[in-house]
């Protein structure tokens, strides 16, 4: 019988966990072959410490084909641009199209036929939204190790500067009035407040936390009510207090509307618009899905039936349109499956989420300034293993319930580093459990609030470089990488 | 925000402050917080 053919777009955390279980599940049942236009796999959470010149991009980043020459998947350096789930007229098997990246054959386009394809794309960083945004522009990211370094770069410059006497405006923040990924921005305001510390220059330093939320620690899951010092805590009070503790300023409900040189216009929710001098910005761009142009069998676009406007690809979510109050936890999928050809699956950021989990909010004027729903590390790894496992199923013919990971099910631990360093780091460690608020099943706060807390302490940076460690260890498969979970 | 309205906002006392960097605390801390993590993790598995 023919090996079946598992090709999974995207070698990020999600992707990356996709192949590694599909392998370990599969064995030399399947032939797994991994697409993805980079060289190397980036541990993209450890890229905020790259930001503040507290780890290198060596430190980030690794080689990807001899893990996967070791694990006997193939990998493809190329991105993914069109889609054909029903093949051709003249030949009805499901293929992409990709276009090569590496150095021999760029920009090269062929076919790649699959049996089961897992969309791991993640997200396009999409800095066209907001003018003067972005690295071509007036203002720095952490997305990318790359861009966290050139950040880093660009702040030892400026905190020479601030030795010499000069005093600073820093900004960190959200570039859009949709962005999403809050927790990185926030963690990144820290890491710089600790730099600066740490350079004996804060008070030359103007730092200015600039965001979409409507509430400091929305993180863009409608803020987390956790336990912390024995009280049912909002998760504003905890933010609040750090920054307050640590003078950082905030500007909330923000939608950056146009970045120059030296300014930075935003509308805020109550319609008004503002500006904003600055000498150093961050801010993270909204993201978007890559498109993989979609076709029929008779050759007709199909693009907007697999794809939401915003590029992410549809699944077993319900994309009806509702009002904040009648969302619920069964909208969000749990199988990451396409309703219309269940041989195709998107994980990670990749996904088209039902709607945002943080309340929509509008100014008069009509722009939206929410933060869309983030997808992070933990849940966006263990949607790749569960699909993984159901792909692996469906292949060995076991009879097993697929396995499911809705977020209204899953919890995440997110912990925001302050600072790097065994005796001078620490952190805000949260869990919440699940992502999405479940009203349901937990009436008062929409969580389980044994298993949703919040914690500021060393300890937390303890964690998280441990993190660092095992889940480098583990996306490069070294022995029992399995035994580590998501 | 201004530092002027500090005083409508949560702040830490000095023992607070101390015991977030009190290596042995913290260790202790450290080993509750993975547990609790752990417990949340195999939870969503
Ligand atoms: C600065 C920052 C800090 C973060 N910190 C944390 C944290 O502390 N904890 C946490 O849990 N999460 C964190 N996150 C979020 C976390 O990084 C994401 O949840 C996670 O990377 C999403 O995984 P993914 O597989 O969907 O996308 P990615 O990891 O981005 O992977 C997508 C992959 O697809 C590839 N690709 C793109 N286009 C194509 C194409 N057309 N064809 C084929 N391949 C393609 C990309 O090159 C990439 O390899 C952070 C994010 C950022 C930006």
């Amino acid at each position: 019988m023919e090996r079946k053919k598992i090709v999974i777009l995207g070698a990020g955390v999600s992707g990356h966990t996709a192949a590694l279980y599909a392998k370990k599940y599969l064995k030399d049942k399947a032939d797994i072959t991994v697409v993805s236009p980079e060289k190397d796999y980036n541990w993209i959470p450890s890229n905020i410490w790259v930001g503040v010149n507290q780890m290198s991009e060596s430190d980030v980043l690794f080689p990807l084909l001899p893990v996967y020459k070791k694990e006997e998947i193939n990998f493809i350096r190329g991105k993914g641009i069109e889609l054909y789930p029903e093949g051709t007229k003249d030949n009805q098997k499901s293929f992409i199209i990709y276009e090569a990246t590496d150095e021999k054959s760029k920009g090269e386009k062929n076919n790649l036929y699959y049996d089961y394809l897992i969309n791991a794309t993640g997200p396009k960083l999409n800095f066209g939204a907001t003018k003067g945004l972005g690295p071509d522009f007036h203002t720095y990211s952490v997305c990318t190790a790359n861009h966290a370094t050139h950040a880093g770069a660009k702040l030892k410059s400026h905190i020479e500067e601030m030795k010499k006497g000069k005093k600073l405006t820093l900004v960190i923040g959200m570039g859009h009035g949709t962005c999403t990924c809050e927790g990185a921005a926030f963690e990144y305001v820290f890491n710089v407040d600790t730099e600066l510390r740490r350079n004996n220059v804060r008070d030359n330093a103007r730092l200015i936390y600039l965001s979409n939320e409507a509430e400091l620690g929305d993180f863009g899951v409608d803020g987390i009510q956790l336990e912390m010092a024995g009280y049912i805590t909002p998760s504003n009070i905890m933010a609040e207090s750090l920054f307050t503790e640590q003078n950082i300023e905030w500007i909330l409900g923000a939608h950056v509307k146009n970045i120059t040189e030296t300014q930075i216009e935003y509308e805020s929710l109550d319609g008004s618009t503002s500006t904003l001098n600055y000498d150093f910005a961050m801010l993270l761009p909204p993201f978007q899905g890559h498109l993989l142009k979609t076709f029929n069998k008779d050759g007709v676009e199909i693009s907007e039936q697999i794809f939401t406007p915003n590029q992410f690809m549809k699944v077993d979510a319900d994309y009806s349109a509702k009002k904040y109050q009648d969302w619920k936890a069964s909208d969000w999928p749990k199988y990451y499956q396409n309703p219309t050809y269940k041989n195709l699956f998107a994980v990670g950021i990749a996904f088209a989420p039902p709607h945002q989990i943080s309340e929509p909010r509008k100014t008069i004027n009509g722009t939206v300034i929410t933060p869309s729903p983030p997808r992070t590390g933990m849940p966006s790894a263990i949607m790749g293993r569960i699909v993984a496992r159901n792909i692996a199923d469906q292949i060995l013919g076991n009879n097993n319930p697929p396995r499911s990971a809705s977020m209204a099910e899953l919890g995440a631990a997110c912990i925001a580093s302050i600072g790097a360093g065994f005796t001078k780091g620490s952190a805000v460690s949260i869990t919440m459990n699940p992502i999405v608020p479940n009203f349901e099943k937990y009436p008062e706060t929409g969580r389980d609030i044994k298993s949703t807390f919040g914690e500021i302490g060393r300890a937390g940076h303890w964690i998280k470089r441990l993190l660092h460690t095992l889940f480098i260890y583990k996306a490069k498969a070294k022995l029992f990488w399995w035994i580590i979970p998501e | 925000m201004t530092t002027k309205e500090k005083k409508y906002y949560l702040r830490p006392n000095k023992s607070t402050v101390f015991m977030r960097s009190f290596i042995p605390w913290q260790i202790y801390r450290f080993i509750v917080i993975n547990i609790k993590m752990l417990k949340m993790m195999f939870k969503s598995h």
